[in-house]
């Protein structure tokens, strides 16, 4: 019995186990993942989505690395807004402040973060890591694919509160 | 049955490192999927070399062990087999727990020796710095980046090329080369090298001494300003002009960077006292450090 017992233990451990992890870790979507973050939102969404904006294109936040950073602007109010996906944690959510900034107009650009459905006014560090650690635990059983998590730092121009209406797309 | 015997005498640690190398494995796959064997090998397998260099020093302790382990109880078995029931799910974190909590219990082990007691701890440094490190870059990544992009600026003042911070970016104050910014992210943080450095230098002076005296902490000082002081200069330099950052950021840069920081890791130990001085028998109370501090 302790024979059979001990041998079960070291079979899981050393050879099923590790099993499961190669499955796993040959997942194509596992290995796009840690070469190539794919974006949450994809460009041109809230073109197609929402009706009242229009794209104005967008830009390499950087000259290396994932962030893009996509401009809207509404097709009657007189506002416009620069979204930026956001991945790993907080090392995006300061770029938009860097990049769409006017010294004449500094006071009129609103700078903030899209996330679940709300407008943060900096990056929500401790709810983004639970969400994180949530959907970690959601895709531990086998054959869940990974979904990254919609959050995407703004800045936005114009009374129109375009932020606000976007909200909702980052549930 | 020999074998059977030695397996049972041996099956807790067998399933420390079992936890830690699966823990260790998706990055492997990964790496040998995209890059030839040298390339892996450079690189280390999608891991850092130190991880691999504390685990060979926790594996060459568990060797070395003497073999005074008992026979497991029925009651421990299943223990062990829950505990490999749950390696089953593939996740790296929960692998680095239950590795945790394997090593603590091979750790408080009745009748463990001292290089078993010593390769548990090893383990246990290895499983926690992964998941306490994600967790910070998770928890603090704005005010991590932000005090490296603040060093990096010091130095750029020192080197009389004065910065403007914000947030994470640096942007050198007028110049030739005014209007190009260094965004600082994570994987360039001081951060993850200095969480290895310690490791390192954790792992190497309990292998050598088995215990840390108060010049270890003052070494260990000395360690974090290095390395801090070593990545602010390469963030800085990259700060510069673009030719510098390719230079810095590109090719073998990485692998540089780690020579150098298990370089200066390894200088921060104390090598006058070897593990070879002391006995394994004997009890760590008896282990009085007699030598000035």
């Amino acid at each position: 019995m302790k024979t059979l017992l001990i041998l079960s233990t070291l079979l899981i451990a050393l050879i099923i186990a590790p099993y499961n992890r190669i499955v796993k870790a040959t997942d194509s979507a596992i290995i796009a993942d840690q070469t190539d973050p794919s974006p949450a939102i994809p460009e041109l969404f809230f073109e197609k989505e929402v009706s009242e904006l229009v794209s104005l294109g967008s830009i390499a936040a950087a000259n290396q690395g994932p962030y893009m950073i996509s401009g809207y602007r509404h097709r009657e109010c007189p506002g416009s807004i620069a979204l930026l996906p956001l991945y790993r944690n907080a090392e995006g959510s300061q770029i938009l402040r860097k990049l769409v900034s006017d010294q004449q107009q500094a006071e009129r650009i609103r700078y903030g973060v899209l996330f679940k459905g709300s407008v943060h006014r900096d990056f929500p560090q401790f709810a983004f890591a639970l969400e994180k650690l949530s959907r970690g635990l959601q895709q531990l059983p086998p054959g869940t694919t990974d979904k990254p998590i919609k959050i995407l730092a703004f800045a936005e121009q114009g009374q129109c509160q375009l932020a606000e209406k976007l909200a909702r797309y980052t549930f | 049955m020999n074998i059977l015997i030695r397996l049972e005498q041996h099956i807790l640690p067998l399933l420390c490192f079992a936890a830690a190398l699966n823990a260790l494995l998706p990055p492997v796959i990964v790496s040998l999927k995209t890059m030839d064997l040298t390339d892996s090998l450079i690189t280390g397998f999608g891991h850092s070399h130190v991880i691999w260099l504390c685990l060979v020093v926790a594996m060459k302790l568990a060797y070395q062990t003497r073999n005074q382990n008992k026979a497991i109880h029925p009651g421990t078995g299943l223990q062990l087999l829950m505990a490999s029931l749950l390696l089953v799910i593939p996740s790296a974190t929960l692998s680095w727990l239950i590795c945790i909590t394997l090593a603590l219990f091979w750790h408080y082990q009745k009748d463990s020796t001292t290089d078993a007691q010593l390769a548990a701890v090893i383990l246990i440094a290895i499983a926690v710095r992964d998941p306490v490190c994600q967790s910070f870059l998770h928890l603090f990544a704005e005010q991590i980046l932000a005090f490296d992009a603040w060093i990096s600026s010091m130095i750029l003042i020192l080197i009389n090329n004065p910065a403007t911070v914000s947030g994470n970016t640096v942007t050198l104050a007028g110049g030739i080369n005014d209007g190009h910014s260094l965004l600082i992210l994570t994987g360039c943080s001081a951060f993850t090298n200095l969480s290895l450095a310690l490791l390192l230098w954790f792992t190497f002076t309990l292998y050598h001494q088995q215990r840390f005296l108060r010049q270890d902490y003052l070494r260990a000082v000395l360690l974090v300003s290095l390395i801090l002081t070593l990545n602010g200069t390469r963030l800085a330099m990259m700060a510069i002009d673009e030719s510098w950052y390719h230079l810095l950021h590109e090719g073998r840069s990485q692998e540089v960077l780690e020579f150098l920081t298990i370089v200066i890791a390894l200088t921060c130990i104390r090598r006058s006292s070897h593990h070879e001085n002391t006995t394994d028998t004997q009890h760590p109370a008896d282990r009085v450090d007699h030598r000035p501090v």
